[in-house]
């Protein structure tokens, strides 16, 4: 072969290639998935599926004559970033909601200064818990008074129910005054079936008034909204918008989303019998919505700018994904620190003990989380009828208290990395003065306590709360003593989102 | 606007869409996107997010909603939805409560 001929071989070659190069960037994205991809491309789209197929279900469950809930956006947009990179499996990740398990600064159960159920020597201003209807349930000690149940409510609770529930607009208007305050009164239970039977005024323990001094420093807050609005809001809205530019990219010129929304809802009714069990219910939606889906989508072809277009928005879409997820990170770790920042409370609670005159008690109350978790008391309280053969005056006594709690670490009861409950370890003081005793024989007026409180969460919504006290004296009795305390304690708040779920 | 299903609505050319989110028993932190680009909030609680329809008949717009629930939102909190159209109708929508895997919805406007 001469060398012209050679020449004009290796011209023709590299032409041909080019030729195929450049056929190649302007072939149509048919969509056809690559036989040997399919399971994979699924196995992306899945948990999409799956997310959706659970808010179906779980909404049909709920209101079973409404029509279903179906968004298959989602979905979608994880079968075209799995056909994007088919050569490069990664798994697609979504920002998920960890529920919150982590929090330490709920009371539960009756006042540090009431006598019955109480493990605590010093209460916490849980102002913010009280936002909205809540019903504790007491610890229970070796107290003969040791079951107890707490109904705790705030002006904003009503105002809000009144008002059309829990909403932002009703958080705006009312949360930051209605919202300041708390009430909760605790009653005896001796029906531990029915604790609303035992809200009598004979079995009344103790009521009480909360109001918050300071700023709000919830997760409802101003402050709270600002944070969002520089740490996830511009995240948020990038994700939002490249995923709606991947879906207008392919389906803007056309219903064919609309189309596709509703063939996908056709098959779904069959598989919501109610003799299935809601998880196969999900697992038959999710596995539906897949396999519809993808067949739906093997139909759609795209030109060779849109298929570029797709591929720019996934690309970035996949990188703001994963900075969502560590953003919403970055979300919750500053509203908890926010969370920290000093709290005060005043308190008042009238007492109605089963031995002794009835006497109210006015509270400031002190916390802050920074570090250790540190709640302090300061209270002066006032018999209503003092019992003068008793040596009572009106001045009952003053009491002052503190308490360090730590956490320690998660509790090993539980194995899934969602759930944050913690062990915690808390030292605990008081000093009360009470001058009915002075020159009482087998009494002091002036009494120490100091005890440990270790808190073991042993299930969802359910702790074991540890502690040994030593006093120098109680009201009653001159003597020293070590008391051991155990109980069991029910968080309904959590309990009703795990039968929610 | 009629809805055709949750989350599926027909509209006219020219009319003003509102999508409406109402926050319950948490803060406010929600986004919406329009097609290729950011959707701009016009009011707060309830966030509310007006487009108007300016495709042709046959096409759609596509809406996407993004929430978030924070840590210290209540166990029962939920994201409500509702679309409004000029041409008439105020729509009750998809539903988010704070147990959703995926808390973000896909709203579809078919222009007739």
């Amino acid at each position: 072969m001469s060398f012209l001929s050679k020449l004009l071989l290796q011209c023709c070659f590299a032409l041909s290639l080019a030729a195929v190069a450049i056929a190649q960037e302007n072939k149509p994205l048919t969509l056809t998935a690559p036989p040997d991809k399919t399971a994979a491309i699924k196995a992306e789209m899945e948990p999409k599926a799956t997310a959706a197929a659970h808010s179906l279900v779980d909404n049909h469950a709920l209101h079973p004559n409404d029509q279903l809930q179906l968004s298959l956006g989602s979905t979608i947009v994880a079968y075209y970033v799995a056909l994007t990179k088919a050569t490069a499996q990664k798994p697609f990740t979504a920002a998920s909601v960890a529920a919150d398990t982590a929090r330490t600064d709920k009371q539960l159960g009756a006042s540090a200064s009431s006598n019955a159920g109480s493990t605590s020597v010093v209460d916490r201003p849980g102002i913010a818990q009280l936002l909205g209807f809540a019903v504790e349930h007491g610890a229970v000690t070796q107290n003969i008074q040791g079951n107890t149940v707490t109904f705790s409510s705030s002006p904003y609770a009503i105002a809000a129910w009144l008002g059309g529930g829990d909403t932002a607009e009703n958080y705006q208007k009312y949360g930051n005054s209605y919202g300041r305050v708390g009430f909760s009164a605790n009653f005896n239970l001796n029906d531990t079936s029915n604790p609303a039977l035992n809200a009598t005024r004979k079995q009344l323990n103790e009521w009480s008034a909360k109001i918050r001094l300071g700023a709000d420093h919830s997760g409802r807050s101003k402050g709270a909204l600002n944070i969002f609005e520089t740490k996830l809001q511009p995240v948020l809205q990038k994700v939002g918008t490249e995923k709606t530019s991947i879906l207008n990219a392919i389906f803007g010129s056309s219903p064919e989303l609309s189309n596709i929304t509703n063939e996908v809802l056709k098959k779904i009714p069959p598989l919501l019998e109610a003799s299935f069990t809601r998880d196969n219910q999900i697992a038959a939606v999710s596995k539906t919505i897949v396999d519809a889906t993808f067949e739906e989508l093997q139909h759609v072809t795209l030109s060779a700018d849109t298929q570029q277009s797709i591929a720019t928005f996934v690309e970035q879409f996949e990188r703001d994904s994963a900075a969502r997820v560590l953003a919403s990170k970055d979300l919750d770790s500053a509203i908890a620190d926010l969370a920290k920042r000093p709290s005060f409370s005043l308190a008042y609670l009238q007492e109605q003990p089963a031995i002794g005159k009835n006497y109210s008690v006015f509270k400031f109350v002190y916390e802050q989380s920074t570090g250790p978790q540190i709640s302090a008391n300061v209270s002066a309280s006032l018999y209503h009828h003092p019992d003068r053969t008793l040596n009572q005056d009106t001045f009952r006594d003053f009491t002052a208290s503190v308490e360090f709690l730590q956490k320690i670490a998660r509790s090993p009861f539980f194995h899934d990395p969602n759930n944050k409950d913690s062990m915690s370890f808390s030292l605990n003081g008081r000093y009360e003065r009470m001058p009915e005793n002075q020159g009482i024989k087998g009494k002091k007026a002036d009494i120490a306590v100091a005890g440990a409180k270790f808190e073991i969460p042993v299930g969802a919504g359910v702790t074991l709360p540890i502690s040994v006290t030593y006093a120098n004296a109680t009201e009653l009795i001159k003597e020293a003593h070590v008391n051991g305390n155990f109980g069991i304690t029910f968080d309904l708040d959590k309990l009703k989102q795990l039968v929610s779920k | 606007m009629t809805q055709e299903r949750i989350g599926g609505y027909k509209v006219q050319q020219g009319e003003n869409v509102t999508i409406e989110v109402v926050a319950t028993g948490v803060n406010e932190f929600v986004t919406a996107s329009l097609d290729n680009s950011d959707l701009s909030e016009a009011g707060s609680a309830p966030a509310r997010f007006p487009f108007t329809v300016t495709k042709d008949p046959g096409q759609e717009h596509l809406v996407d909603v993004e929430c978030q629930f924070d840590a210290t939102a209540a166990n029962n909190a939920q994201y409500q939805i509702f679309v409004q159209g000029s041409g008439g109708g105020r729509f009750s929508d998809f539903t988010i409560p704070r147990s959703d895997l995926d808390p973000s919805r896909t709203i579809t406007f078919v222009v007739v």
